[in-house]
Order: structure tokens, then C-alpha cells, then sequence
């Protein structure tokens, strides 16, 4: 090999990746944007004609479906995140400590983030169900009653991020048992010391210490809540109604339902463009933490 | 006095403790194990008000869904998937990720617009995909699927590969090479064998993300291509949910999964969060 | 930990071999013969239908591939095989409010060149009850041919209204003035509903049904027995609101094309819906039409709202499950239910449209159909309604499968004898893009139903949806056509 190839061999080995990355990705980028700009229906024997920004105008003025699932996407959001980072922290702590089998509970945890949201979600959904199903039957033998979970528009919500919860938090408390395992006794013996309460430990070291890691899991979490399509599909098929029609689940129905492809492809970009842009956003703010 | 009390006190926290950790652990496995047991239970027992936790098993549901679904197919289907995906992803990966730590290509950008393909809703990029690939006639077909899953799942082999690439330290490398071995074989000789393992694991990471991939299979494949994702969601008939043999489908398709969790559960946290987290 | 070259390159030979053994199997896996795909919705009338396709294989030799698919799911699966000109279906079914959209798109063969084809006698294209044959042809070309309808009917526990305990209680019920609605202008006919509770036939207007459904849930001293069975979830409630509203004379478009869904009768439809909803079991927001079917046969209703009669088979198992219970079915209130029918067409993809010509005009010629309704499909054909062979009263055999015949037929007659022109079909039956109107308003209904939107407001919502579908009005939607909009082809 003469020096040339040794000049360009770097690149030549990045190569094959970037032309993957870059061909399946810019190539559709560019025809999204340019239907974005069409009527296409391909239901329409018409050939499409060209409209300009009207997409997306429509998209900003009377599009009330969207903005209602843009709230409900963030609702989704906001309740997984409320719910699963104190929720893992919780479990972390309490796995912290020399107890026997810790192998074990990190393989148990692996479990529901190895298996796939359409076969678990479906059993999710049976287990849901308003008359023979598990959760209302555990729920009222408790409590006297119980909501019919996703047959009831209020809370059908509420039990996709039930469902979300329980496949997601193992992995925030696995990341935040990595961190809580990591961190150095010392600060830990000279609060005892000085007679600190358990309490007040957690307040004034492993709070701080662990907020980079909190705020990790909290992006990554937030990332993958904005795209979740397969458990809406699973349990709720974005009913009853609207109740669970995120952002994701609407772009579904008029992609593939209507076969607006043209309108699609707006929401799509500027779908795409927002989530790029708060993950970018927050993991820039996550990494300076 | 004291000891004890401390004593005492000390063996009800541990109790509250085990207490909690049995609590979570059940919460967590019970799904799985309703899944499986829905799965053994004959059909008035599914379907009986209140959920019967005794009854009388049967094999019927696995039987109907050999029979009656199209499992075999979607089963050869998704191991051609999964095995190309994996020839095609961790070869290039792995260069990739090489070229990244060795000699840093493209200073951080690169690597960040790779990355940025993981913030990727698939709903968003699936409509683009449905039309170019009707247009280029690869609807229902293999190579689609493979193509797409093999993008969305390099962001994170890459990632992970150039994670445990650097910590294999460059002087091994550059020891050989001084002594006259090029590149390629320094890098076969020695840092291979030493990546290996990482190899295997970005390989079963891929595998388990693309045998669980449900929204590309279900809007691209039809019959010729169809996944067990795919098979797993069509148990919807006119007499209601056939909720045992979708529980045994279920059942069948997470089993290999949890094989290949076990195998790599030492680097769940570390794959799932690109190595921030060891 | 480092891991031997050996090892490495096994691992990498073995997952060579797998892709190459799978690749093989898939290779030839294919079975070279000669056979159509018929995607339909999955059930037992389907079953039945693959059953006697037997015949049509030994007949012609070639083989049917049925797919069944259920119905919530069906219209959007064959719709992305259809717009990605797959050819994967060769037969399609199709919902007869789609057929104006997908012929439009251009997505079915052209059915009337394979019928000047073939000898009349092998389809009797009369014999198909008229007001399918409104629905079947688009711009003067035929894009599908019937095999199986659901026309709306009531179907209800004739025990339970013949028995005396319950007739009293009704009549004591009854005579109590609260129970006036002064909210409707229809005459309620007192001295009829006040003597004897009669069954539901079309000389019953809504307003009497909903006495009856809330004397059911209210007085009847049985905890379990709700008023009635809705399909409200997400994929039926459309329907079962349609039936009310043109139960009621109103419709989705006037004879002027002008949108009238959030028209009065429509709103009243809405109202009577979401009343009917109180006294009907709770999860009936979740329902579809396999769960009423489960309630009527737990016992749990008396009787069904505007339900699909061709789910008699399933219904008059009933009988087994409660004891002394007897199933009868009967024309729609108000004289209207949903109409339509799924009608088999071709894929313009398709690669084998000849064989698939066969094998619909088979299926939905008179041999076809005959076979089909001796296992309780419904079926499209007068000579095969009509025929004494499947009326009860002839043949008591036939009871379970075909009792539901009459009351199919009935409501076929009751559309053409009492709709006006230019309802004859409805309007929404010819534009093509009502199949998107259709999912629409399977969205708006359901929210309305949930409780999420106001009747009215739902329903304005539902029509300004409708408006900008249609693309009537820039940038405030219109309900009225604009100057220059085509209207579509009245055949």
C-alpha cells in the first residue's frame, strides 16, 4: 500500500456506512419535501399538482386533529416522563444494595425491553379488557372498582403510559443503578458522621451527584416517547375516539388511510424537524451538564 | 441495649427491602407470564369472568397457530431478515466505527448526522419509503425491509463498536505495525480477537431490534415477505380477538428474545445508551 | 475477554449458512400452480365460502388462496396493497362505500368487458336486488359484483317481548307522564306502545325504540339486562348513527350536494344515539359487532340497535346459551338501515385477472350464491333470498342459517319503495373520495360517542371534515359545492 491509499483509507472505511446512512436518508428527505409541496392523493386518478406552502398552511390554520395530537403527544410524554424516572430512580435505590442475585434482577430487567411492543402490547390489550381482563379484576378485588381502562376515553391514556411505564422504567433504573453503583462512599461515611439522616443524604449527595444521569435517561426517554407508533397500534388502535392519537398515530392515518401523501410529508418534516431539534437541543444541554 | 435495637432495626429495613425488590420483580414478570399461561388456556378459559388462574391446560392454541397462521413463513422470513441485517451491518459498522476513533473522519459531524438517524420517528420517514419503494417495485420484498432495518440499526452498532474500540488502546496496533505488519493485519491479528465479543454483542443487539420491528413489516410486507411481527398482529377475526393463539404466537416469538437478552444483559445499559452508561 | 479466531469465524460461517438455507426454502417454497388470492373479512361465512370454493377448484382448476382479514383492519391492508400496486390480492372485497373511490383511482379492473364476455345465464345480473346494483357501477362501468351484504336490521329475544310479567310491568311503566318526551314532533303513537310492547319492524319510529330500550335498562327488576346493544366503538358506531339518520330522512347530502350532516335530523340522530348509549352495556364504546353478538347471547340485552343481519347465524345461538330464549329478527326502525354490500373485484395489478374473473363469477353467480346461503352467508341474489328452500317456514331446517332472509329482503323493498330519487342510492354512494368521508366520520362518531365532542358540534366538525376532503372552499371550508364543482357521474 502506497501512501495515497494511506492518505485516503480513513475515509474509504467510513465509506460504506456513509453511503447507507446518506442514501436511505437524504434520498427520501428530498422526495418528502418535494411531495410536501404537492396535492398528492394516491387516491386520485388526477395526476397531483403543485401548491406551493399550502400544506403547510393548512397544517397552521385549520388542522385542529393535528394540534390536538400535538397535545396529546406531549401529554404522552409528560406522563411517561413523570412517571418513570421517579419510578427508576426508586427501584435503583433499592437495588442498591449487596443483596445476593444481582445477576439475576438485571437479567429479569432485561425482559421487557428485549421483546417486541407488538407482542407484549397485544397481551397488554387482553389484559385491559373490560370484562375478562386481569388488570380490572385485580384493580376492583383492591379498590371496589375499577376504570375500564381502554374501552374509557379518560383513561385510555393513562393506560398506554401504564403500558410504557412498565416496559421502560427497568432501563431507567439499570442506567441509574450503573450510576448510583459508581459513586465513591467517602462523601457517604463523613455525612454519617456529622449525624445526616438518610434523607438528607439523598437530598444534598446522591441527588447532585446523579443529576447528569437523570437528566440522560430523561432525554433518552423523552426521545423515544415522541416516536412510539407500535403500542398505540397494539392496545388502542388511537381510540376510543381521538383518546390516544398522538402525533405519530394521526401521521399514520392520514398517510395510510387516506393516502394524503402530499400533506403527509409536511407533518412528517416538520414532525422530524421538531424531534431533531429538542433531542439535539437537550443532548447538547445533557452533555454540558 | 443499643447493638440490638440497631440489630433489629436494621433486619425489618432489609425485610421492607426484599419486600419491595419482590414487588417490582413481580410486576415486571407477571405480562410474561400471563402471556404464557394465556397461551396453555383453552378458549371459555381465556375468555372466563373472573380470570381463572387454575385450569386445564392445552396445547390447541400452539396447534392452530402452526396450522391456521402463517408462522413457519414468517419465521424463515425473519431469519433471513435478521441474518442479513447482521452480514450487512456489523461488517460496515465496524469499519466505520474504526474509521471514527482511529482517525476521527469528519471531526464529530459525521458521527453526529449518523446519530441523528436514531432521533428518527419511523412513522415520519415510512411515507417517503412506502412511495420510492412502490415506485421501484420492492414492496413485499426482502431486500426493503433489510435495507431499512440495517439504517436505523447502524447509529447504534457503530456507536457501540467505536465504544469499546476505544478502549483497546491504539500502541497494540502501532507495536505490530513497526514491526512491519500493515494496518489490515495488524488490525486482524490483534484488535479483532480483542473486539470480538463486541461484535457479537452489537450482533444480537441488532438482531433482537430487528426481529421486534413491527411498523416497516407491517406497511411494506405482504405475504412474500412477512414477519412474525407481522404475523403476530393478524389473530383479529370476526369472532372477536383469538386472544389464546396471539398469546401463543406471542409466546413463541419472545422466547429466542430472552435467549439472547440473557447472552447480552451485561450490556443492556451500555447499548441501549449508546455507552454513555457502562 | 478475548475470543479465539476459530470461534470468530464459526459464528460468521454459521450465520452464512442460515441466510443460505433460508434463501433456498424461500426460492423454492413457491408453488408453480394456478390460484388467485382473495383477501376478504375474516368470519364464518368466510370459512364457508373457502369450503365451497372447493367446488370451483375441481371445477376449473384453480386454486383459491383465502385471506381472511378482520374487518376493522381490512379497508386500510387492501388499500396499501391497492396503492402500491402489489397484485399480491387478485380478488379484492369491497365495502360498496369505497367502490367510487378505489374505481376512481383506478385501482379495479374493468368488470363490464368480462361481462359482455359471458353468457347471461351464468350471472342474471337482474336477479342482483336493485339497490346493490346502484352501488356496483361507477361512470357507467361495473367494478365489483356482490357476494354477501350486511344490510341493517334488529335482532331481538321475542321470549322476552311475548312475556306477560314483562308486558305488564311495561304497560304500568308506560302509563306514568314522565315518560313524554316533548322534545321530538313525532306523534308517539301512546295507545299502541301503551297496550302491547310489538316488535321492532318499520312501522316503529325511534323515539318508541328508545322507550323500550330505557323501560329495559330502568325497570325490568333484573340487574344484568341492559336496554340495548350498540356498536359504538371505533369502527361500527358510523354505521348504527347512519341507520338513525336516515331513519329519520336526513342524509350526508341533499339532492343538491349540499353537505347536510350536521343537518337537524342528523343532530337528532346524534342525540338519540348517545341516549341509547346509557342503557346499553358499559365497554360498549369498546364494542364492535362480535361483542353484541356476546351479549345478546350472555343474556345481557333484549335487543340490538340497527345491526347487521347477516350476523343471524351467530345470533340465534342464543338459544343455546339461555334456555327458553327465542331469536327473531326484523326490518330496521324508521324503516332505514345501512345498505351495502362487499362486492368482489380485481386488482388493476393483478397478474392473473382471468382466473380471478372465474373464480367472482362463480362466487357470485346463482350457483355461487346458492352454495354460499346453505351455509348461512347472505346472500345478494332475489332467486336465492326468495327461494322456499331457506325460508323457516318451508324447510324448518334452515332456521339457524336463513331466517333472516325475509327481513333482508324486506328492507331491500322498503328503500325502493319508500326513498325519494335521488336517495336512490344516497349521494355519498357515488363520490369517490366518500371512502375517506366514511373513515372520517368513523373517527368523528366515535369521539362524539366517547363523550370527547357535542353531538352538534361533533357533527359541524364532521361536516367541515367533509368539506375539505371534498376541497369545497379556500380557505374557510364551504358546505355547499362550489360554482364550478363536477358532479359525479349519476350511473
Amino acid at each position: 500500500m502506497g501512501i495515497k491509499t494511506e492518505k485516503y483509507m480513513p475515509f474509504l472505511l467510513v465509506l460504506p456506512a456513509l453511503i447507507m446512512v446518506f442514501g436511505l436518508t437524504l434520498y427520501p428527505l428530498f422526495h418528502a419535501l418535494y411531495y410536501s409541496t404537492r396535492d398528492t392523493d394516491l387516491t386520485s386518478p388526477i395526476p397531483d399538482t403543485f401548491i406551493g406552502i399550502n400544506n403547510y398552511r393548512k397544517m397552521l390554520n385549520f388542522d385542529p386533529t393535528l394540534s390536538d395530537a400535538y397535545v396529546r403527544s406531549l401529554t404522552f410524554t409528560a406522563g411517561c416522563l413523570a412517571l418513570q424516572i421517579p419510578l427508576g430512580l426508586g427501584i435503583a435505590l433499592l437495588l442498591n444494595r449487596p443483596i445476593r442475585g444481582h445477576r439475576i434482577f438485571r437479567a429479569i430487567f432485561a425482559l421487557p425491553l428485549v421483546v417486541a411492543p407488538i407482542a407484549i402490547g397485544q397481551i397488554w390489550r387482553m389484559m385491559y379488557h373490560y370484562e375478562f381482563g386481569i388488570i380490572k379484576y385485580l384493580v376492583s378485588s383492591v379498590f371496589g372498582t375499577s376504570p375500564n381502562w381502554t374501552a374509557d376515553p379518560n383513561w385510555a391514556m393513562v393506560s398506554i403510559i401504564i403500558y410504557d411505564t412498565w416496559q421502560w422504567t427497568p432501563f431507567v433504573a439499570l442506567i441509574l443503578l450503573a450510576g448510583l453503583q459508581g459513586l465513591l462512599p467517602e462523601p457517604y461515611e463523613s455525612a454519617t458522621i456529622y449525624g445526616a439522616s438518610a434523607i438528607q443524604k439523598f437530598r444534598y449527595i446522591t441527588l447532585p451527584k446523579m443529576r447528569p444521569l437523570i437528566g440522560l435517561a430523561a432525554i433518552f426517554r423523552m426521545i423515544d416517547t415522541l416516536k412510539t407508533w407500535d403500542p398505540i397500534w397494539a392496545i388502542t388502535w388511537g381510540g376510543p375516539g381521538q383518546a390516544t392519537e398522538t402525533l405519530s398515530y394521526y401521521l399514520y392515518r392520514i398517510g395510510f388511510r387516506y393516502f394524503w401523501v402530499g400533506y403527509a410529508s409536511a407533518v412528517s418534516l416538520v414532525f422530524l424537524y421538531i424531534v431533531i431539534v429538542i433531542s439535539t437541543v437537550a443532548l447538547k444541554k445533557g452533555a454540558k451538564l | 441495649m443499643l447493638k440490638i435495637e440497631v440489630k433489629t432495626k436494621r433486619k425489618i429495613v432489609d425485610c421492607l427491602y426484599y419486600i419491595g425488590v419482590i414487588i417490582v420483580l413481580i410486576a415486571v414478570l407477571f405480562p410474561f407470564v400471563w402471556m404464557f399461561l394465556t397461551s396453555i388456556k383453552k378458549e371459555l378459559d381465556v375468555l372466563a369472568i373472573p380470570p381463572r388462574i387454575f385450569f386445564e391446560p392445552t396445547i390447541e392454541n400452539y396447534i392452530f397457530v402452526f396450522e391456521r397462521s402463517d408462522i413457519i413463513k414468517g419465521l424463515i422470513n425473519s431469519l433471513i431478515i435478521v441474518g442479513s441485517v447482521i452480514a450487512l451491518a456489523i461488517p460496515i459498522s465496524m469499519l466505520a466505527a474504526y474509521g471514527f476513533t482511529r482517525f476521527n473522519v469528519g471531526g464529530g459531524h459525521l458521527q453526529f448526522y449518523i446519530l441523528t438517524v436514531r432521533m428518527f420517528p419511523p412513522i415520519a420517514a415510512i411515507v417517503p419509503y412506502f412511495v420510492i419503494f412502490r415506485n421501484f417495485g420492492l414492496l413485499d420484498n426482502h431486500l426493503s425491509i433489510i435495507l431499512l432495518n440495517t439504517l436505523f440499526n447502524m447509529p447504534f452498532t457503530i456507536w457501540l463498536l467505536a465504544g469499546f474500540l476505544r478502549e483497546i488502546p491504539q500502541d497494540l496496533e502501532e507495536a505490530a505495525m513497526i514491526e512491519g505488519a500493515t494496518r489490515f493485519e495488524a488490525f486482524r491479528e490483534i484488535t479483532l480477537p480483542l473486539i470480538a465479543p463486541a461484535l457479537a454483542v452489537a450482533a444480537i443487539f441488532a438482531a433482537i431490534f430487528t426481529w421486534n420491528e413491527f411498523l416497516f413489516a407491517f406497511i411494506l410486507t405482504r405475504s412474500e415477505a412477512i414477519t412474525v411481527t407481522r404475523v403476530m398482529a393478524g389473530f383479529y377475526t370476526e369472532r372477536g380477538i383469538l386472544w389464546g393463539p396471539l398469546s401463543a404466537c406471542s409466546t413463541l416469538c419472545t422466547v429466542p428474545m430472552f435467549i439472547l437478552a440473557l447472552m447480552i444483559q451485561k450490556y443492556i445499559v451500555r447499548g441501549l445508551t449508546f455507552g454513555a452508561v457502562r | 475477554m478475548a475470543v479465539s479466531r476459530k470461534t470468530m469465524w464459526g459464528i460468521v460461517a454459521v450465520i452464512i449458512v442460515i441466510i443460505i438455507v433460508a434463501a433456498v426454502a424461500v426460492i423454492f417454497y413457491r408453488p408453480a400452480e394456478r390460484k388467485v388470492t382473495w383477501a376478504t373479512i375474516a368470519g364464518f361465512y368466510t370459512d364457508w365460502a373457502e369450503t365451497i370454493s372447493e367446488n370451483f377448484t375441481t371445477k376449473t382448476g384453480i386454486k383459491v388462496d383465502v385471506i381472511g382479514i378482520d374487518y376493522s383492519v381490512m379497508y386500510e391492508k387492501q388499500m396499501i396493497e391497492l396503492a402500491g400496486k402489489t397484485g399480491a390480492y387478485d380478488i379484492v372485497t369491497i365495502e360498496t362505500m369505497c367502490l367510487a373511490e378505489w374505481a376512481n383511482a383506478g385501482w379495479l379492473a374493468n368488470l363490464s368487458t368480462y361481462i359482455a364476455k359471458t353468457p347471461e345465464a351464468d350471472i342474471n345480473f337482474t336477479d342482483i336486488l336493485e339497490h346493490y346494483r346502484w352501488l356496483l357501477r361507477w361512470n357507467g362501468t361495473t367494478y365489483g359484483l356482490p357476494y354477501y351484504t350486511y344490510d341493517q336490521g334488529v335482532h331481538y329475544r321475542a321470549d322476552i317481548f311475548e312475556n306477560t310479567t314483562i308486558k305488564q310491568w311495561y304497560h304500568a311503566w308506560a302509563t306514568t307522564p314522565a315518560l313524554r318526551n316533548p322534545t321530538y314532533e313525532d306523534t308517539v303513537n301512546w295507545p299502541i306502545v301503551l297496550t302491547e310492547l310489538r316488535k321492532p319492524n318499520h312501522q316503529m319510529n325511534w323515539s318508541e325504540f328508545e322507550n323500550m330500550a330505557r323501560f329495559f335498562f330502568e325497570e325490568t327488576r333484573d340487574p344484568v339486562l341492559y336496554g340495548v346493544g350498540l356498536m359504538a366503538g371505533p369502527v361500527e358506531s358510523n354505521d348504527e348513527w347512519m341507520a338513525i339518520m336516515w331513519g329519520l330522512g336526513g342524509d350526508h347530502f341533499n339532492s343538491t350536494y349540499a353537505i347536510t350532516v350536521n343537518a337537524t335530523q342528523s343532530v337528532r340522530a346524534m342525540e338519540i344515539y348517545m341516549r341509547l348509549l346509557k342503557y346499553a352495556p358499559p365497554g360498549a364504546l369498546a364494542s364492535s359487532y362480535d361483542e353484541v353478538v356476546a351479549q345478546m347471547r350472555a343474556g345481557k340485552i333484549p335487543m340490538t340497535g340497527p345491526f347487521y343481519l347477516d350476523q343471524w347465524p351467530n345470533m340465534v345461538k342464543t338459544e343455546d346459551s339461555i334456555s327458553g330464549a327465542k331469536m327473531e329478527c326484523a326490518t330496521p326502525v324508521g324503516g332505514r338501515g345501512y345498505i351495502g354490500c362487499f362486492a368482489l373485484g380485481i386488482d388493476a395489478a393483478s397478474k392473473r385477472k382471468d382466473d380471478a374473473w372465474e373464480f367472482l363469477k362463480w362466487l357470485t353467480g346463482p350457483t355461487g350464491q346458492y352454495s354460499f346461503a346453505k351455509g348461512g352467508g347472505t346472500t345478494c341474489r332475489k332467486s336465492v333470498l326468495l327461494n322456499p328452500e331457506f325460508d323457516p317456514a318451508v324447510n324448518p331446517a334452515t332456521r339457524r342459517y336463513t331466517a333472516h332472509y325475509k327481513a333482508v329482503w324486506n328492507a331491500s323493498q322498503l328503500w325502493l319503495q319508500t326513498a325519494p330519487t335521488w336517495q336512490k342510492p344516497p349521494r355519498v354512494f357515488k363520490i369517490p373520495v366518500a371512502g375517506k368521508m366514511y373513515l372520517e366520520s368513523k373517527i368523528t362518531i366515535g369521539a362524539i360517542a366517547a363523550g370527547q365532542l357535542t353531538p352538534k358540534g361533533g357533527l359541524d366538525k364532521l361536516a367541515l371534515a367533509y368539506a375539505t376532503i371534498l376541497g369545497w372552499g379556500y380557505p374557510v371550508p364551504s358546505q355547499t359545492p362550489p360554482a364550478g364543482w363536477q358532479r359525479p357521474p349519476e350511473d
